[in-house]
């Protein structure tokens, strides 16, 4: 834990911060190589004892386990010879989590009410219900996702500066409520426009130590190709959103710039189509595998009285059946597809990213002080309990 | 890798290059501008892990917090090993233990709490304060789902029978029953054609009889027991506590094992089909049961042979989700009807009247 009291570094350096001598000055883009060299037996074994600890504390353990695996992914990605530091607790997540269970816990119980008093209504009124409740659930889902990303990068370092967040919570959940609705509303076309509106929104309001990130792009460069690979979706079963999420990617790091560096990152449709059919492929297999291991352990022991006809055989075999499935949904979406995740999915991406992510121009690396800004004292609760992504961004 | 010494003083994103100096207490860090002392027993790693070099090492002092010092050569990093006895103490540098243990007992005890109270304590709080009016359209929809369940299951769409003849005489069976009872509930009995021997309450006054318990019931006494049970689920409000117990449940698994919002109501019928309730609770119904066989002078006896005959059925067919499953220990009910027996009867149904109940389905 390294948390001020009050949030506050009381050494911070004020705007005037004496001059100080250059013992290392301005670094240049080819200096500033970036590497990642995370092991997969280690990530492997970490994987699998976090999920089985996951499994057996009915998923509690999962807020250390998280903790461990950034920390290690972050430890393994250096810039300059300088790794990352994640320096995040399990602590933190925990008492988010109870904090985001405090706010949930009414918030389901209002739910609970309106399906309670619409059940049985009209359709129309179930409709509206239902709407209302969609709409709030984005809501949250908004308000959660910028403040996860807020203490994700509070909580990361580089060179003993921190990242950090400005704007708000509420400010980010409207736009990204407003923008789908306009997206639902121009059936998909306007997309870009919201896209680009929100990563904006949150590049600059990125922060590393007193400078922060700057994004100029726009959605018209992206409007004819989106509409393009939108079009071309039924006739490629869906291969053009990759190429289209491929040339995404390079446009919006090629307009984002931190003080005097810019960014180049050479995805390309080829790099992301392997890494998600590789982990379609295995996750298919796996699923398909287990749960044929699974039945078929599990049959023999079912089947018992061969003399009664199939439907009453199911019906009083219902409950048993019923527990063989729940398990092997256990097995299967708790311990093999974390594990999958995170070897062919995380650690393949951040591999392909550190790989093509290039330095353009320089920064003087005197020119930036640690901000003295509040930093949140929980973790990502309420992203936690509401289920958004995997949550292992690191850094830039 | 990198065998020089280096500092990041956390306040400027520049790497230094300094000295170390152990000196009795700690270390002394001293480079161009650099001249920091940092006590052996605040000193921590700040690697992942320990064989992975360089080192990185922090210190707890809040001053110095956000520094950090890598060291590449084996001669310093041994030194600062032997030096620092607490290099990995996690939970010491968190310096909140107590805090920790504190919020760790409130949110498992509060967690507890909260699971425990939507069990036991919130439907009984709950079920009382939803208006009548709710609770019959929320009936109708459980009503809706348990057709649709055995539906499913029986891959065929499971009609209500509602034959002209039959529809009549359990109007007049279900009149004898509500008559002797005041209740803000009206009661309106569905028949299901699904082949099983079973019964249930659901919210508002619904109750479901399914077809083969009217065709393997003997007398007309035997059909108003079972419903006279049921009506005593309804006016003690167990079906609309069972709904509420199930939604929250659903909630607190939702939120607790992540994800929110999947759809809670479609785990109330199930839950009212395959779910027991406590065996006080049978035996308030049963008591109450009694009571309105008595009042509408019919015999307690179809009552109880009723649960006789389920009781011997025990465990031959239909287990999962028969009548007697969810209705434990029957001979203990059967005696306490018998018991009750009065000797001023008259039979609940006429024999064409009972016929056409029987054959409702058609």
């Amino acid at each position: 834990m390294t948390g001020y009291k009050n949030g506050v570094n009381p050494l911070a350096p004020k705007a005037t911060g004496r001059p100080r001598p250059m013992p290392h000055t301005p670094i240049s883009a080819h200096e500033a190589a970036i590497t990642y060299d995370a092991k997969v037996r280690r990530l492997f074994g970490m994987g699998l004892t976090i999920a089985f600890l996951s499994l057996i504390t009915l998923g509690f353990y999962r807020f250390w386990g998280k903790t461990q695996i950034r920390r290690y992914l972050a430890s393994r990605i250096s810039i300059m010879g300088d790794r990352f530091e994640y320096t995040g607790t399990g602590r933190e997540l925990f008492l988010g989590f109870l904090i985001a269970l405090a706010v949930l816990i009414p918030l389901g119980a209002a739910s609970y009410g309106i399906e309670l008093i619409t059940a049985g209504k009209s359709a129309v009124t179930q409709f509206m219900a239902m709407g209302f409740q969609y709409a709030f659930i984005l809501f949250l889902i908004g308000y959660a996702t910028f403040r996860a990303r807020r203490y994700r990068l509070s909580r990361t370092a580089l060179r003993s500066i921190r990242f950090w967040q400005t704007g708000s919570n509420v400010g980010y959940a409207l736009r990204m409520v407003g923008y789908l609705a306009l997206t639902t509303a121009t059936l998909g076309i306007a997309r870009p426009v919201g896209d680009i509106a929100l990563y904006r929104y949150q590049m600059q309001h990125t922060w590393f130590g007193n400078q922060k990130f700057e994004f100029d792009g726009r959605a018209g460069p992206m409007m004819g190709k989106w509409i393009l690979s939108l079009a071309l979706v039924p006739f490629t079963l869906g291969l053009s959103l990759i190429w289209y999420a491929a040339f995404r990617i390079r446009y919006l790091q090629s307009r984002t710039r931190y003080q005097g560096i810019g960014f180049s990152l050479a995805v390309t449709f080829g790099n992301l189509v392997r890494i998600y059919s590789i982990y379609a492929l295995v996750m298919t297999v796996l699923f398909c595998f287990f749960y044929g291991a699974i039945f078929a352990v599990a049959m023999p022991t079912i089947v018992q009285d061969q003399a009664v006809d199939a439907q009453s055989w199911i019906q009083a075999n219902a409950m048993v059946l019923y527990g063989v499935g729940i398990g092997a949904a256990f097995v299967v979406f708790g311990l093999i597809a974390p594990i999958v995740q995170l070897l062919m999915l995380t650690h393949r991406f951040i591999r392909l990213v550190t790989n093509r992510l290039e330095f353009i121009g320089d920064v003087d690396l005197l020119t930036i002080i640690q901000s003295a800004a509040e930093r949140p004292q929980s973790g990502e609760g309420l992203a936690d309990a509401l289920d958004i992504g995997g949550g292992l961004e690191v850094g830039i | 890798m990198n065998q020089r010494t280096e500092y990041f003083d956390g306040q400027t994103a520049a790497r230094y290059s300094v000295g170390l100096r152990f000196d009795a207490v700690g270390i002394q860090i001293s480079g161009d501008t650099i001249d920091q002392f940092w006590p052996y027993a605040d000193v921590r790693y700040a690697s992942e892990d320990p064989d992975d070099l360089p080192l990185i090492f922090r210190c707890l002092a809040s001053e110095t917090n956000a520094a950090r010092l890598i060291v590449g050569d084996q001669a310093t990093m041994d030194t600062i090993r032997i030096r620092c006895a607490d290099l990995e103490d996690r939970v010491r540098c968190d310096l909140q233990r107590r805090r920790y243990t504190v919020w760790g007992t409130v949110g498992i005890v509060s967690l507890g709490l909260i699971v425990w109270s939507s069990i036991h304590f919130l439907p009984r709080i709950v079920a009382p304060l939803i208006p009548i009016a709710w609770e019959e359209e929320l009936g109708d929809g459980v009503v809706d789902d348990i057709a649709g369940i055995f539906g499913a299951i029986m891959k065929d769409e499971v009609k209500r029978c509602e034959a002209a003849d039959g529809r009549l005489a359990l109007d007049i069976l279900v009149g004898q029953l509500v008559n002797q009872v005041k209740t803000p509930y009206r009661f309106e009995v569905t028949v299901l054609n699904v082949d099983m021997v079973n019964a249930l309450a659901a919210p508002g006054g619904r109750i479901v009889i399914f077809k083969k318990l009217l065709t393997e019931a003997k007398s007309a006494d035997e059909v108003a027991g079972v419903l006279a049970h049921e009506m005593g689920h309804v006016i003690s409000r167990h079906p609309t506590e069972a709904v509420a117990r199930s939604l929250g449940i659903s909630l607190v698994f939702n939120i607790l094992l992540g994800g929110l919002g999947s759809g809670a109501t479609g785990a109330a019928g199930e839950a009212l089909v395959s779910s027991a309730y406590s065996r006080d609770a049978e035996r308030d119904s049963d008591l109450i049961a009694l009571d309105i066989l008595s009042g509408a002078q019919i015999s307690p006896k179809g009552f109880a042979e009723f649960f006789d005959r389920t009781a011997k059925e025990e465990g031959s067919t239909l287990r999962a989700m028969s009548f007697i499953s969810s209705h434990p220990p029957s001979a203990e009910r059967a005696s306490a009807a018998r018991d009750a027996s009065a000797a001023n009867v008259h039979p609940a149904l006429s024999k064409a009247a009972w016929k056409a109940l029987k054959a409702i389905c058609g």
